[in-house]
């Protein structure tokens, strides 16, 4: 059998020669890594990569090729959110050619300055019960045998949301790299009117991150975009996933798993109680 | 400059004779990284980091601050309140270079800039070589590191027999004085040494990355090529490379009402926001990814260098490895250097 690196390149090279698709967005090998990619001449399929180092989710960047046809590589919670974002009326799934990858969980990413330098299972990977996307137009099994994911621990402590939300610098980092951030203009950018002011007031971190954490809930997938690019690592998986479970107690609602099924906020039932 | 010389267990008593003088900052870790901050504590330091997280360009221009009030009545009220001196243990020479580039720019008449000045011009810088740089990092690009940048009023050097220290300004000398019983002039083994790291490190350093910077400036005239675009596709448009750049400058301000005065905060901006260049008239004059990414590299690489004499870029590695994208500027060195 061969690898999944390889069966990718090669379906990413028919499918460019059969024009089936204009470009593949996968994964590349950087220098510090890996990163996105966009292919569009089959010769270049040879660049592609499949590792636990693909952690940023692709997803955010179909919103820049609306009117192409593309081909995307999907992990499990990828593929969730594009499930999604079809019920959001964000994506046109005809379009899209959905090539998803089983996936082992992913690595933390190792930054500048961290004082360990060991390679660790991502957090956030821990959790996920969805290896492989629920849509898909090509499935590539994986080979690799599961990342060793450590004994569950201790869930229950309680962070200090407030001293975390203080170091949060306001890059917007977690904003862009999210598949469900496709708003023109940030509720928190926008100055007309100025929900917030433009510069950072400690204050106001906290509002920002509620709101985001608001309109996240019920519809993060979990992909972690957000927390493996903040650069003072707030572990903001943990808060939407905690928003997710209230949701599924509340409404029996799991992002992204279940094509047919409406979204809550978007059905109004008689005699319903908030 | 004079050479010093300090034991290794002799440190922990110059941090805490310096911490009750001043406000002594320096790097230690903190959930799972390190960062600069306010020193309480001397064993909290540990000589074995790599480099903070962030850079410490924060405590000379924070994020946010107040430039000044207005009451109505009373007129205005200037925010610039005498600061006391501050000490910035264990910075890397990358790090402290880019002080010196940002005093460059900043503190050159006739555009001085009060509120940093006021900051500056009270703090001892104290850097900790790097012996062994992390990955990212290219100071010997532009001669930032790995031993020695320029910037520093200390250079402390950690060598098997403890540190040694180099005093590069009137003021580190000063400290020395300070503190003359903790320093002793270092002897011929300890600098035999010294040169021999400084040799080590940097054919470590060269071997990576071999780059004529002076041929950067022509970045400039290749503006809006392939290059950009290709890595436009990638930018995410967060403002993660600015925050975290250890000389990023620009800046924005902020008029509103509080309580009974008008106020001004000044703060980070981005050029890679693309709100940065968007005019009242809503006339941008850098519309697409690409122009501003562009707009970013050639700031840094071509365009400080021919007015301040300085480049834009230490060379810390911090938007390299921070980039959700992976965008790296080791790549534009590479292809124009």
């Amino acid at each position: 059998m061969s690898s999944p690196e390889t069966e990718l390149r090669r379906l990413a090279r028919s499918l460019l020669e059969k024009k089936a698709v204009d470009l593949v967005i996968g994964y590349e090998k950087s220098e510090a890594g890996v990163r996105p990619c966009f292919i569009s001449e089959p010769n270049e399929a040879e660049r592609l990569v499949w590792n636990p180092d693909c952690r940023l989710s692709l997803v955010r960047y179909l919103r820049g090729f609306k009117e192409k046809r593309v081909g995307i590589i999907v992990k499990g919670c990828d593929g969730r959110a594009i499930v999604e974002l079809i019920k959001e009326n964000q994506l046109d799934r005809r379009s899209t050619f959905i090539i998803a990858v089983e996936c082992n969980g992913v690595y933390k990413p190792v930054k500048y300055g961290s004082s360990k330098l060991g390679r660790q299972i991502a957090e956030y990977c821990e959790k996920c019960e969805v290896r492989i996307s629920p849509i898909r137009d090509h499935l590539i099994k994986s080979d690799v045998k599961a990342l060793e994911r450590p004994s569950p621990k201790n869930d229950g402590e309680p962070l200090d949301w407030l001293s975390l939300f203080r170091k949060c610098l306001r890059c917007m980092a977690c904003v862009r790299s999210c598949p469900f951030c496709y708003c023109t203009e940030c509720s928190i950018e926008g100055f007309k009117p100025a929900l917030v002011h433009k510069l950072v007031d400690p204050v106001e971190l906290f509002t920002f991150h509620l709101t985001r954490a608001l309109h996240m809930a019920g519809r993060c997938v979990e992909c972690g975009a957000c927390e493996s690019s903040c650069p003072v690592e707030i572990p903001l998986t943990r808060l939407y996933h905690e928003l997710n479970e209230w949701f599924r107690e509340k409404y029996g609602y799991v992002p992204g798993v279940n094509l047919e099924q409406a979204p809550p906020p978007l059905v109004f039932k008689e005699g319903e109680k908030p | 400059m004079k050479m010093f010389s300090i034991r290794e267990e002799n440190l922990k008593v110059f941090l805490r004779e310096l911490s009750l003088k001043h406000v002594l900052i320096a790097p230690f870790k903190r959930d799972g990284y390190f960062e600069f901050d306010v020193l309480r504590n001397p064993d909290d330091f540990n000589v074995n980091y790599t480099n903070t997280r962030l850079s410490p360009k924060r405590f000379f221009m924070p994020q946010r601050q107040l430039v000044f009030k207005h009451y109505p009545r009373k007129g205005f009220t200037e925010e610039l309140k005498e600061n006391s001196s501050v000490v910035l243990f264990g910075i890397r020479p990358c790090d402290a270079s880019a002080l010196s580039v940002l005093d460059n720019v900043l503190l050159n008449p006739p555009h001085k800039d009060a509120l940093y000045e006021n900051r500056r011009k009270n703090a001892i810088v104290v850097s900790l070589s790097c012996t062994k740089p992390m990955t990212e990092c290219f100071c010997n690009v532009f001669e930032t590191g790995p031993i020695r940048g320029t910037g520093e009023d200390l250079t402390f050097t950690h060598t098997s027999k403890g540190f040694v220290v180099e005093a590069r300004t009137q003021k580190g000398i000063a400290v020395i004085g300070e503190f003359g019983e903790l320093f002793r002039e270092a002897d011929g083994e300890m600098l035999n040494e010294y040169n021999k790291l400084i040799r080590e490190v940097l054919d470590e350093m060269g071997s990576r990355l071999k780059v004529d910077k002076t041929r950067l400036i022509g970045i400039e005239k290749e503006a809006g090529e392939e290059f950009f675009q290709l890595n436009a596709q990638r930018c995410i448009e967060c403002s993660l490379c600015s925050f975290a750049c250890p000389l990023c400058y620009c800046f924005e301000t902020e008029d509103y009402w509080e309580k009974d005065s008008y106020v001004r905060f000044r703060g980070w901006d981005t050029c890679i926001s693309p709100l940065f260049t968007k005019m009242a008239s809503g006339l941008d004059p850098r519309v697409t990814k690409a122009d501003r990414l562009c707009h970013r590299f050639c700031h840094k690489l071509s365009r400080i260098p021919l007015t301040f004499n300085a480049y834009g870029c230490v060379g810390c590695g911090r938007c390299v490895s921070l980039c959700p994208a992976g965008i790296d500027i080791r790549e534009v060195l590479r292809k124009w250097g």
